[in-house]
């Protein structure tokens, strides 16, 4: 098994951070991708974040109340090693490369 | 995204969520569909309980005809739009949830077409209607001059609404005073009603005394403002168990 960390995602409309309303699964849950994760309020808004990892929830950098900054680390699941990848990256949902013809057509 | 032409040719942006009995979904004042109902986590909860919706962007917001006439913001005609989705969703009766002035336009719905709501949930607001309790003069002094008042809730829930992607702030100012022009029933409903706020929202103040006016129930969400009472957990779960009776 292996742990990934999550940051608090850029949220657009030029937010910086975000406080925590309450966290929507506990500590040992195991959490489907896209499932309801966490509430958090900003400056304009309420906003349910979707779980971005299917996993097992091992750690939360932050309790309800507390502030974070986008960037700043958020979750951390416990997943099967060959769902974990390389650091930083996600390869088994990353979307597949579109083939770029570079050279002319013959004709 | 589907678009419903009225009488007089505006089009209302709707769009349809599949699954059984949709809700119709009624956001509020200076917000959008997508804001309201997206981003809180409703859809989710409601397409868990295998729930459909149709959300509206109501006129003056979002992807919808955007007038400047107050007249054209009467709560009859904002009621008429939500009929004119249901008509062109084909849907007959529906359960209805709005949130702050969502929830006056659809106790216009339920006066002037009590046949198409079979449930209905009033979400933020109290015994006083918000944007009449600020008046006139505030909401244009804020969304056309872009001024202070006094009211500094009515400050930052009016900038708030201005300062939105794509809003048009003649049409929100029309909206406002077209909304504010006139006073909804109060007498009770004649299909059952939920009334459900935040317990620190002061837009939603005397709650209590509307939903008995109403004859409706009365749910308070512990600890949350008018903003963060739409995507708490107690919220939906106290709505799903009201329209799943």
């Amino acid at each position: 098994m292996a742990k990934r960390t999550f940051d608090l995602p850029d949220l657009g409309e030029g937010l910086i951070g975000a406080t925590v309303l309450e966290w929507l699964v506990s500590i040992g849950d195991y959490v489907e991708r896209g499932a309801p994760l966490v509430e958090v309020e900003t400056t304009k808004s309420a906003v349910e974040l979707p779980s971005p990892q299917s996993g097992t929830v091992v750690e939360f950098h932050v309790e309800a109340e507390d502030d974070l900054l986008v960037g700043e680390s958020l979750v951390t699941f416990e997943v099967p090693d060959d769902a974990a990848g390389i650091v930083g990256t996600v390869p088994e949902e990353a979307a597949p490369k579109r083939r770029v013809r570079l050279s002319l057509p013959d004709d | 995204m589907f678009y419903a032409v009225t009488a007089s040719g505006e089009t209302i942006a709707h769009r349809r969520e599949p699954g059984e009995n949709p809700v119709l979904l009624v956001h509020g004042f200076g917000s959008d569909a997508a804001a309201t109902w997206g981003a809180t986590g409703w859809l989710r909860a409601l397409t868990d309980s295998r729930r459909g919706a149709i959300m509206v962007d109501l006129r003056g917001h979002g992807a919808s005809s955007k007038p400047h006439d107050p007249a054209a913001y009467r709560t009859r005609v904002l009621a008429g739009d939500l009929v004119a989705v249901l008509d062109a969703e084909g849907v007959d009766a529906v359960d209805v949830i709005g949130y702050s002035m969502g929830s006056q336009v659809a106790r216009a719905l339920v006066r002037d077409a009590p046949d198409r709501i079979r449930r209905l949930v009033l979400g933020g607001i109290g015994e006083h209607e918000q944007l009449r309790a600020w008046g006139v003069d505030a909401i244009e002094r804020v969304l056309i001059d872009g001024a202070d008042v006094p009211d500094e809730t009515a400050t930052m829930i009016l900038r708030a609404a201005a300062d939105q992607p794509g809003a048009d702030r003649r049409a929100l100012a029309a909206c406002a005073v077209g909304v504010a022009s006139e006073e909804l029933p109060e007498a009770p409903l004649p299909v059952p009603t939920l009334v459900v706020v935040g317990e620190n929202d002061p837009v939603a103040a005397g709650a209590d005394a509307l939903a008995r006016v109403l004859g409706a129930g009365y749910a308070v969400v512990p600890k949350r403002n008018h903003l963060t009472t739409l995507s708490s957990r107690a919220f939906k779960a106290a709505v799903l168990e009201f329209l799943s009776a």
